[in-house]
């Protein structure tokens, strides 16, 4: 018998019990759809973020610290990325057309890595040199600070005993004599001076305010603790953080508070982010809402790097090389310059044309793809803004490069940063991942494990249901969790028709997430 | 007649059987093919001898046809390729006007045939081998005989099916667009190659099945089938020639579904397989 082709062959080899099952099957013929990349829910499969997207100067460092710990390169190049914006933020501005468009420098990292991979490790090596710095100013204004200070509260006694007199004066005359006393006291008392800071560790919006107030309209938050990113979120008051400094400290945009008790008063503040954090924190974050709402989420640039524990040389250590952590600290002095000094108007870089053409392009292939259908539609809130970042990340790396007197960015400071955002891209994506890692996340999850251990490329809501009663006890919670799958781009519903009955809701899975 | 012409009938398979005399005035002669039967005219030509030697052939039984064009050293100026565009379309033409006289044709013969030939039974070997029913068809002789109509009824040709399976259709008659029905539409139709499997597909699932007799004709059944049946719930059912490099029976059958917006039913044989 010639080889089987028809269902007249198949009623001969099987029945045609068969054959009507198997017509029941039949499946639109339609165009194969596009699937964009799916969202795995608790997957995590990025690229690394190799340190050569960096100046040499800088990638040597983050390379040697990345040996030195035995971490996946993306903690130190992240990290490198927010102390380059902790050090140059707020002095530096860079506008892609040359106009009134500008983006300010400050950037905000976030690499998460599970407890136990050294984070603080490569946090420490990283902000060394600001450490060091800040000291040095620190204790070269110790003396100016104390004297001051004295001055100060002296002046701030004597004025408290002057306002008793006065009180106390029989005549006006007197009176005015102690009233133009106090005011020369007031005058002549000098300004409070404070030893520089570029960074915090922990704070809250509050005193963040005031910090950008006191120190130049600038501040970074370096930290390896969840603390801010869970005030951030509203964690510790039922997620109504007051945010509107953080995502202002981003933007650039003035800052006006006028509340009982503190004002502050800031034209262009200057915020950036260095966090490594657990992938835990992010789960718990994953809960409010108002936090991706709010768009805070989106100002992030992730990195979530495969953790190398359980595959580390214990037996092997190799310190930082003199030669190298020197020469980052003397790079990263040489752009402090200036620092602390009077607030200015930014300076302003502009992109080289062949850089604006290069930058253009990455925004129009970004634009292409976030739209409905498209591949990163369910990141679009992160990807509408990754040009911005890009275009920020490319004038840091170009005054890494060329120092504070650059006026342009090269083509080869945007291909970097070209390169860089294109690496980021996934790590978003496992990032908003696991930010959705929660009840629902899982259920998804389990759906998607049984899709794949039962070579399923559709099922109806029922087959799902039926095949983890354990599982969904009820159609809400399924509901849920395929809302979740249909939203991260691991299924799709349709309407499958049935002769003479109700349609039923049916899923089909993206082969991509069968296949990885 | 140009030797190179003939030569050109004889590469394609369709050369005369005796002389084929061609004066070359663009009229189109119809000819017996060397080692078909006596008295058949299946091959057609038609050939011009200004400005440059030109024309067309082909069959009618296999609906091919060619151009042909003599070669020569010199290139055709501007005004002769004109003229050979406006011959070119003429033979088309001659070619059009003939064929429809030869399905007219057809269409005659196969109605008298139909008539008569009697309803077959399910007697008949190639049943029997295929265990299915006759349904609709008729015998003539030994030979199964299957109607082949448009969407408005007219019978255009006939297919007919010897004891020993193999099969062909009455020279000349139209098939493209024609298929051959079992049952009647309710809510779905099925649309697959052969009567065997439309006997086999009607008796495991109740619904009307549309044989449209080769692949190559799905598609433009389908169409049909549409044009009648807007709402009809269209399923082709494919013939799964996965031993034969690009699988013609899916990719007909997924391009005929495509085309009415209908549904692709493949046999998967590895799945009963024991």
């Amino acid at each position: 018998m010639n080889a089987p082709t028809d269902f007249n062959d198949l009623a001969a080899m099987a029945s045609i019990e068969e054959v009507l099952r198997q017509v029941d099957k039949a499946v639109p013929a339609v165009e194969p759809p596009v699937w964009p990349d799916p969202i795995l829910p608790g997957a995590l499969r990025t690229p690394p973020i190799p340190p050569e997207v960096l100046p040499s100067w800088l990638a040597d460092m983050a390379r040697a610290v990345s040996e030195s710990t035995q971490t996946p390169p993306a903690l130190a190049v992240m990290s490198a990325l927010a102390v380059l914006a902790t050090v140059l933020h707020r002095r530096f501005e860079v506008a892609p057309f040359g106009d009134s468009y500008t983006e300010p420098l400050a950037l905000w990292t976030l690499s998460a890595s599970p407890s136990g991979t050294r984070k603080s490790a490569v946090l420490n090596a990283m902000l060394g040199p600001l450490v060091h710095w800040e000291k040095l100013l620190r204790d070269r204004m110790r003396k100016d600070i104390a004297k001051v200070n004295a001055t100060r509260a002296v002046a701030k006694k004597r004025v408290e005993r002057l306002l008793v007199d006065a009180a106390k004066a029989k005549e006006p005359s007197e009176r005015e004599a102690i009233r133009a006393e106090v005011e020369r006291e007031e005058t002549e008392m000098p300004e409070e001076i404070r030893a520089p800071r570029l960074f915090t560790g922990d704070t809250t919006a509050e005193r963040l305010q005031a910090m950008l107030v006191e120190h130049g309209e600038r501040m970074a938050v370096h930290s390896d603790e969840a603390g801010i990113f869970l005030i951030m979120a509203g964690i510790y008051n039922g997620g109504a953080a007051n945010i509107d400094v953080f995502l202002q400290g981003h933007a650039g945009s003035p800052m006006r508070v006028d509340r009982a008790g503190r004002s502050a008063h800031v034209d262009k503040p200057a915020l950036s982010f260095g966090l490594l954090i657990q992938p835990d924190v992010m789960s718990e974050v994953a809960g409010s809402s108002r936090f991706r709402g709010s768009g805070l989420l989106a100002r992030f640039l992730y990195a979530m790097p495969a953790s190398n524990v359980g595959t580390r040389d214990v037996r092997r250590h190799t310190p930082i090389p003199e030669e190298v952590a020197d020469e980052y600290e003397r790079y990263l002095s040489s752009l402090l310059e200036g620092v602390p000094g009077a607030v200015e108007a930014p300076k302003v870089l502009t992109l080289s044309e062949a850089a604006r053409e290069a930058w253009l392009d990455l925004s129009e292939e970004i634009e292409r793809q976030q739209g409905e259908g498209g591949r990163y539609e369910s990141i679009n809130d992160w990807t509408s803004k990754l040009p911005g970042a890009v275009a920020r990340i490319a004038a840091l790396l170009e005054l890494a490069e060329t120092g504070l007197n650059a006026v342009e960015v090269s083509f080869e400071s945007m291909d970097r940063a070209l390169r860089l955002g294109r690496l980021l891209i996934p790590h978003a994506q496992a990032a908003f991942g696991l930010l959705g890692t929660d009840a629902v996340d899982n259920d998804a999850a389990a759906i998607l494990k049984w899709a794949r251990g039962n070579d399923r490329t559709e099922f109806t809501r029922r087959e799902c249901q039926k095949g983890q009663e354990g599982r969904f006890r009820n159609m809400d919670r399924l509901q849920k969790a395929l809302a979740r799958l249909e939203h991260q781009d691991v299924v799709r519903e349709f309407k499958r028709h049935n002769k003479g009955a109700p349609s039923t809701t049916a899923y089909s899975v993206n082969p991509k997430a069968l296949s990885t | 007649m140009s030797d190179h012409f003939r030569q050109a009938l004889a590469t394609a398979g369709l050369a005369p059987h005796g002389d084929l005399s061609l004066a070359g005035d663009g009229k189109l002669q119809r000819y017996r093919i060397e080692g078909e039967k006596a008295g058949s005219r299946n091959g057609w030509a038609v050939l011009y001898s200004h400005p440059v030697m030109a024309g067309a052939f082909g069959s009618w039984k296999t609906g091919e046809s060619h151009t042909w064009c003599e070669r020569t050293s010199k290139p055709p100026t501007p005004a002769e390729r004109a003229e050979l565009q406006r011959h070119m379309k003429a033979a088309q033409a001659a070619r059009a006007a003939e064929l429809a006289n030869v399905q007219a044709s057809a269409r005659e013969r196969a109605a008298k045939l139909w008539a008569t030939a009697h309803p077959a039974t399910n007697a008949h070997p190639y049943l029997q081998r295929k265990q299915i029913g006759a349904y609709g068809i008729r015998q003539l002789r030994d030979m199964l005989v299957i109607a082949a109509r448009d969407v408005h009824g007219q019978l255009h040709t006939l297919q007919f099916i010897s004891a020993d399976g193999s099969k062909r259709f009455l020279t000349g008659g139209r098939i493209v667009g024609c298929y051959f029905a079992i049952g009647r539409p309710v809510d779905s139709m099925l649309l697959c190659e052969g009567l065997a499997t439309a006997s086999t597909l009607h008796h495991a699932t109740g619904r009307a099945v549309a044989v449209a007799f080769n692949c190559g004709n799905l598609v433009a059944v389908a169409k049909a089938l549409r044009g009648k049946f807007p709402t009809l719930r269209l399923i082709v059912c494919a013939d799964n020639d996965f031993q034969t490099p690009g699988n013609p029976g899916v990719t007909h059958a997924r391009a005929a579904a495509q085309a009415v917006g209908g549904f692709l039913a493949v046999p998967r044989f590895t799945e009963v397989a024991p």
